[in-house]
């Protein structure tokens, strides 16, 4: 057994809250002018996907619920009577674009629609709350950061590992992680490891079925609608709702479930937001054209030799999170540091960062958690998805966002939208 | 080929697809008899799913070596929706496509595109022809447009055609685009429009411009996004309009368009249109809710106009509406000259405030050192917001530099300077810092103080331990309140007898924070069990009260004479000090508190001193480093117990981080309470999937609790994916599916009184009651199965039996029975349920009540038959010992001998239903 834990959450939490209160200061008298919302009036804002996840996004807080969207009846249904007289209804997104008293959209549709909603969202001139994964092609992802850029509109994605909550495997949030990487304490450059032993399960059961026969479609569901810019195929119950992560048509697998949970938290810590990975390995069985299967094991490389492995057979045992040629951080912040706490308090904390949403709409100020930091990584999640449904080692460029010498892997780019969808 | 597994090998890797499977029960495509090429076509296809992508890459070689008849034939297989299984044949083309278009691989690539375009020629299927077209998307180039093109025209198949030529792309598919579309066809008019707008054709522009007018919402739409993509002259007027078009999405919608159209005329270099395009938008749009659009325009201009822009960026900076001028200055950040900073600086100097606060942001993110200085100055501002601005910013771009610029602007009282002060200290180097900190920490005024107090703290700056002593006594009840917070940051061993001495005349709300510096200071000292030395020896003297505030923090120092001292002190007849000291033992740390924890949860008069114990018992017996299976024994000490839900769950709690069977049986024993259904559910759950590494934690037992405990929850999320981890569990340990879920395929016999009904093979007593048996026959195998019972059933599951005859006799039947019914208890032994009729006796009492589900296991092994019921084992037996000297019922079972036969469910008249029906035959 490695070192004993040394770091606790208690030691940690007593300056966290102060830092956060203090990035987010605008004294309120200054908040005035033309264009956006005075503090002291509510912000509101509409669901547009109210199934599984959509449901979740209805309680949330900071703004008030005017409108609700989904193309299944039923769905829809249940989300008015949470809702309550106060919303209205809908199983057409545009018209909900079109209202001018909605200041922000949710957008928790199965992944296939992310990008189109959020640029149509964007051209509308709404701030948006995204799902995870932020889009299903890394062309999609492009496309949003600048509509949403042109716009100047605040985004954000429904993951917040970065900058809150207990990360997986530790009982603190990244914030202590991020302080000893910054500050040389493991050297550079790093390997990340995402596996059961540091504290990761990639849910390789949201696998599809590869033999599907046709269904009658439910008469509450709009599946034309559902489908929007993906392949018609027909309709089968397993492909829509509650599964439809097993599908490459509409998502990813468990890549694409808890990817970017895992991985936005491991960009931040490696800084590597504004880049992307330039060598994408996997080892996994051939994969269904339509339906997503499991996978053994991808790394991806970075150009300065940083390294993030995703290891689904948790195949080393004795496995850090962080590896670095100075030392080692393990699962539950065990380190063969010595005296690491000791050692952490004197040095200086990451920057801070905006964690709330509300505030960042009304001040206009960007999101800790963003559409330029969430495409590059979910950048990093649709690079492991193309590596596994090719089987072949990859190189990307992560400027041009394009793979070198692979025109294959560059048709899984920019994958063509069904009429009468485009970007 | 037999499929090659490595279901015997300890890892549990989770690879299979359901298909494979399912394959045995339906037979594989037949080939057509007597041809040579399409036996091997049919052998190579058996091959796959690959396991490896080396294993992909040869299987793959072995096809393309067939040429093109047999990529044709290959092709040939592909069924329609609805038709039978065809996956193997769609993972061997995929295979190809994607082998390919791998490095080095042209000839391969070039043969087999040209065969499947050759597939795609006679009618088909058009659901089979969109798939042969999704392959030419990915492997296709030049030579398939034609080909592509053909299926512009048909319905269903334009889409799918259309994104593959998209895909190839060039001249040549536009002309196809271009030429498809002037055949007038209204079908996929949307699609081709689209698709030329996409691919930006000029050509195009005459005929969209008429489709733009046209009363169909789509057309119109993708027609107006087409013409804005394109960027041709000709479209201006028609797009300038839009947003007085028909429909209220088109006009929230014009805006972007209108400026899409903008940027592409600046690309074909048509700049002079781009900027009055974007100046007369950011003179119209001007409403609060619409500032969104001038912001587009804004960064249209600046991206299509590069430097020459400057003048509107400025402009824009000075815009009353807040949101364009940070966009204005977002897109500042990324004109990298210093003659662009040195303009940035000139505005900052005349501008207003507000501006003048959001500037320096924008200077400190670009990083141009340059504008240090003048957002230095700025620290000095009238205005709160601009220093406040300035203070980050001046950070960002001067780092500790700027330090002994900040150290002024700490006299003060405004709090939130104060707070961005304090925010920009934690993220400078501590040696830097902390001295110049440290030195003013009893100069500045009071909120100050509090905001250095904090940073130190963090920075454990133990040199100052005396200062903070000192703002102890402060009158500011902040001050004070501070200080003691904090004080565990700063103290050290030296300190204790004083920290002692304020403990015990502190007051009530001050006991925690002095009780966290005790701690501190203690657990510096370097032998553990010399720690609590100085605390222990104040107890004897210190009163009730004191007494309890020493106890407290002992849990968080440890050493053996701590523990000793709280274990005597959970006796002591003051209420207060025994609540301490019960409390502390329950926080204990190490293992060595579990047996007294446990003692004192057994024998506590007191609810809340019980509750307590068995917290931390239960804590300690998670968290410690035994090893799992020690840790449930630990867990089941507390089955004796009176436990409370409360208590209950956080056994439940513990459990579910324990990885064993043990602990399924444990989590499983919960069930029977209503109260703690769902939790025990969800524990076992977590236990099984959590535990998906643990060699051990698979198999049938396994599935038996999931089974049992998928009815108790709710979700159907949750549901689904437990649903779809027993299955995986099951294939990957070898077991195959005898029922498909949908009909009964792979079954003969009694096809009438069995019925497949919503994933269950019900029998139907007055449809038929004779017998379902399996069409393969089965040697040594593990049989599971699920069955629900009506009052007074009556079935039998026959084994390695023939097709004819009483299966009790010509094989062997495992007895099917409500046991409880009046009318079957006067039986003999060998007729209960789960006996092998006749011949061995089962145990009984094991069985669910009637209309629950039960879940049965039979393991056959040449001459053993083990049967396990909901867990238990009821029977065990050696069939050749069974039947000697005869059998019990004193017929002839000559069916015992047998080594081999199939597998039968008997009817014998009543109502039973079955489910979950998987089979693994064994060596």
């Amino acid at each position: 057994m490695q070192g004993k834990k040394t770091y606790t959450r208690r030691t940690f939490l007593k300056g966290a809250a102060a830092l956060t209160a203090a990035c987010t200061i605008v004294p309120r008298h200054v908040l005035g002018g033309q264009g956006y919302t005075v503090p002291s009036d509510e912000l509101t804002r509409a669901v547009i996907g109210v199934g599984g996840m959509g449901k979740a996004h209805l309680n949330y807080e900071g703004a008030r619920l005017l409108a609700v969207c989904d193309v299944d009846a039923k769905h829809l249904q249940e989300a008015m009577e949470i809702g309550g007289p106060g919303v209205k209804g809908y199983r057409d997104f545009r018209e909900v674009l079109q209202r001018t008293d909605i200041d922000i959209v949710h957008i928790p549709t199965p992944p296939h629609w992310h990008a189109l909603i959020s640029i149509a969202a964007a051209n509308a001139g709404k701030d948006i709350w995204c799902e995870k994964p932020m889009t299903r092609t890394i062309g999609e992802g492009q496309k949003v950061v600048e509509a949403v850029q042109k716009n100047a509109r605040i985004f954000r994605i429904n993951t917040w590992f970065r900058f809150s909550s207990r990360y997986y495997g530790f009982d603190t949030t990244v914030k202590p992680i991020k302080k000893v990487v910054e500050n040389g304490m493991l050297g550079w450059p790093l390997t990340a490891t995402l596996s059961g032993v540091t504290g990761f399960n990639w849910k390789f059961y949201w696998s599809g079925k590869t033999y599907l026969q046709p269904e009658a479609v439910p008469d509450e569901l709009d599946y034309n609608m559902w489908l929007g810019p993906a392949p018609h195929k027909p309709y089968h119950s397993h492909r829509v709702h509650n599964t439809f992560r097993g599908y490459w048509d509409y998502d990813g697998g468990g890549l694409g479930d808890m990817g970017m949970h895992y991985l936005d938290p491991v960009q931040y810590i490696l800084n590597k937001d504004d880049t992307s990975p330039v060598e994408i390995e996997a080892d996994c069985p051939q994969q269904h054209p339509d339906a997503c299967g499991s996978w053994r094991r991808i790394e991806l490389s970075y150009a300065d030799g940083c390294k993030i492995i995703l290891d689904g057979e948790n195949r080393d045992k004795q496995a850090p999170f962080l590896s670095g040629p100075l030392g080692k951080l393990y699962k539950g912040f065990r380190s063969d540091i010595p005296d690491l706490e000791n050692k952490m308090a004197l040095l200086p904390d990451p920057a801070p960062q905006i964690t709330d949403f509300s505030h960042a709409v009304r001040t206009r100020t960007k999101f800790a958690l963003n559409e330029a930091n969430a495409h590059r990584s979910c950048t990093i999640v649709n690079l492991a998805k193309i590596a596994v449904r090719l089987g072949r080692p990859l190189r990307f460029d992560p400027d041009k966002q394009r793979f070198i010498d692979d025109g294959e892997a560059n048709r899984l780019i920019h994958q063509p939208m069904r009429a009468p969808w485009n970007l | 080929m037999k499929k090659k597994t490595n279901m015997t090998s300890k890892k549990r890797i989770l690879l299979l697809l359901p298909v494979l499977l399912s394959l045995l029960v339906s037979p594989p495509l037949k080939a057509s008899s007597g041809d040579d090429l399409s036996q091997q076509v049919d052998e190579l296809v058996l091959r796959f799913p690959s396991q490896t992508t080396a294993e992909r890459d040869s299987n793959v070689a072995e096809l393309l070596q067939l040429g093109s008849r047999g990529i044709q034939e290959l092709c040939l297989r592909l069924q329609p929706p609805g038709g039978e299984d065809d996956t193997r044949v769609r993972f061997a083309l995929n295979g190809i496509t994607v082998y390919v278009k791998g490095p080095g691989k042209n000839k391969e690539r070039t043969l087999y595109v040209a065969a499947v375009i050759k597939a795609l020629d006679p009618p088909r299927n058009k659901e089979v022809k969109a798939f042969l077209i999704r392959q030419l998307q990915l492997a296709g180039q030049q030579e398939s447009i034609q080909p592509l093109a053909e299926y512009l025209g048909d319905k269903q198949l334009c889409e799918p055609s259309t994104q593959a030529l998209l895909a190839i792309g060039g001249e040549e598919v536009e002309n196809a685009f271009l030429e498809a579309l002037a055949q007038g066809l209204e079908e996929n008019r949307i699609t081709l429009i689209k698709a030329l707008g996409e691919v930006r054709s000029r050509a195009a522009v005459p005929s969209l411009l008429g489709y733009a007018h046209s009363s169909d919402d789509n057309v119109r739409q993708v027609a107006l996004y087409a013409l804005a993509n394109i960027g041709d002259p000709a479209a201006e007027d028609l797009l300038s309009r839009i947003r007085l078009a028909s429909t209220p999405f088109e006009r929230t919608r014009a805006p972007s368009l209108y400026l899409l159209y903008a940027q592409r005329l600046a690309e074909n270099g048509n700049k002079k249109t781009t900027a009055r395009i974007c100046h007369e938008l950011m003179i119209t749009y001007t409403a609060p809710q619409e500032q969104h659009i001038p912001c587009q325009a804004l960064s249209i201009l600046v991206f299509s106009l590069g430097e020459s822009a400057f003048g509107d960026l400025l402009r824009a900076m000075r815009s009353p509406s807040k949101v364009l001028r940070i966009r204005a200055l977002e897109l500042a950040e990324h004109f990298p000259s210093k003659g662009a900073t040195r303009l940035w600086l000139d505005e900052l100097e005349q501008a207003d405030p507000e501006v003048k606060a959001e500037i320096p942001s924008m200077l400190g993110r670009r990083g141009d050192d340059h504008a240090l200085p003048a957002v230095v100055k700025e620290l000095n501002a009238e205005e709160i917001v601009v220093r406040i601005a300035a203070i980050s910013a001046a950070a960002q771009l001067g780092g500790d530099r700027i330090l002994p610029d900040l150290l002024p602007l700490l006299y003060t009282e405004n709090e939130d300077q104060i707070q961005t002060l304090k925010a920009v200290f934690l993220g400078m180097p501590a040696e830097k810092v902390v001295p110049e900190l440290g030195e003013r920490l009893d100069l500045v005024g009071p909120a100050a103080q509090v905001a250095l107090l904090e940073v130190l703290a963090e920075r454990r700056a133990s040199e100052y331990v005396e200062k903070v002593f000192a703002l102890f006594q402060s009158e500011n009840d902040d001050l004070h309140k501070a200080a003691v917070t904090n004080l565990a940051a700063f103290v050290g061993p030296g300190d204790l007898p004083r920290l002692i001495e304020l403990l015990k005349s502190a007051a009530r709300t001050e006991s925690r924070p002095l009780q966290d510096a005790l701690v501190a200071g203690a657990n510096q000292i370097s032998d553990p069990e010399a720690r609590a030395e100085l605390i222990l020896s104040e107890l004897s003297q210190a009163s009730s009260g004191q007494k309890a505030d020493l106890i407290r923090p002992l849990a968080r120092i440890g050493g053996e004479g701590a523990l000793q001292v709280v274990v005597s002190q959970t006796q002591s007849p003051d209420t207060r000090v025994q609540t301490a000291a019960i409390y502390a033992l329950s926080q204990w740390p190490h293992i060595a508190a579990a047996p007294e924890l446990l003692i004192l949860a057994q024998n506590s008069n007191e609810r809340k001193f019980v509750s307590l114990a068995l917290q931390g018992y239960v804590r300690l017996a998670v968290e410690s480093e035994l090893d799992a299976e020690e840790k449930v024994r630990m867990l089941e000490n507390t089955s004796s117990l009176a436990l409370s839900v409360t208590e209950k769950n956080m056994i439940l709690s513990g459990l579910s981080t324990l990885h064993t069977k043990s602990a399924l049986r444990l989590a499983a024993s919960y069930l029977e309470e209503s109260q703690l259904q769902e939790r025990a559910a969800r524990a076992i759950g977590r236990i099984v999937r959590d535990g998906s590494e643990e060699v051990g934690l698979s198999g049938p037992e396994v599935v038996f609790y999931m089974r049992r405990v998928m009815n108790y929850i709710q979700d159907p999320y949750e549901l689904e994916s437990m649903e779809r981890y027993t299955e995986y569990m099951l294939r990957d340990e070898g077991f195959v599916p005898l029922f498909n879920g949908k009909d009964l395929a792979g079954w003969v016999g009694d096809t009438v009184g069995y019925v497949a009904e919503d994933e269950k093979i019900v029998v139907y007593p007055d449809q038929g009651s004779g017998n379902l048996y399996t069409e393969k026959e089965y040697s040594d195998f593990i049989l599971i199965f699920e069955f629900k019972l009506t009052p007074g059933a009556n079935n039998g599951l026959g084994i390695r039996t023939s097709l004819d005859g009483n299966a009790a006799y010509v094989g062997m039947e495992l007895q099917i029975l409500d046991n409880s019914a009046p009318k079957f208890q006067e039986l003999e032994v060998y007729q209960y349920h789960g006996s092998i009729y006749g011949v061995v006796p089962a145990k009984r009492g094991y069985l669910r009540p009637v209309g629950e589900w039960n879940f049965q296991q039979v393991r056959a092994h040449s001459r053993r038959i083990t049967i396990r019921l909901n867990g238990e084992t009821i029977v065990d037996a050696d069939i050749d010992d069974a039947g000697t000297p005869q059998t019990m019922d004193g017929i002839d079972h000559p069916g015992l001998k047998r080594d081999r036969g199939h597998i039968g469910f008997l009817g014998h008249g009543s109502r039973v239903s079955f489910r979950n029906i998987w089979i693994k035959e064994i060596e």
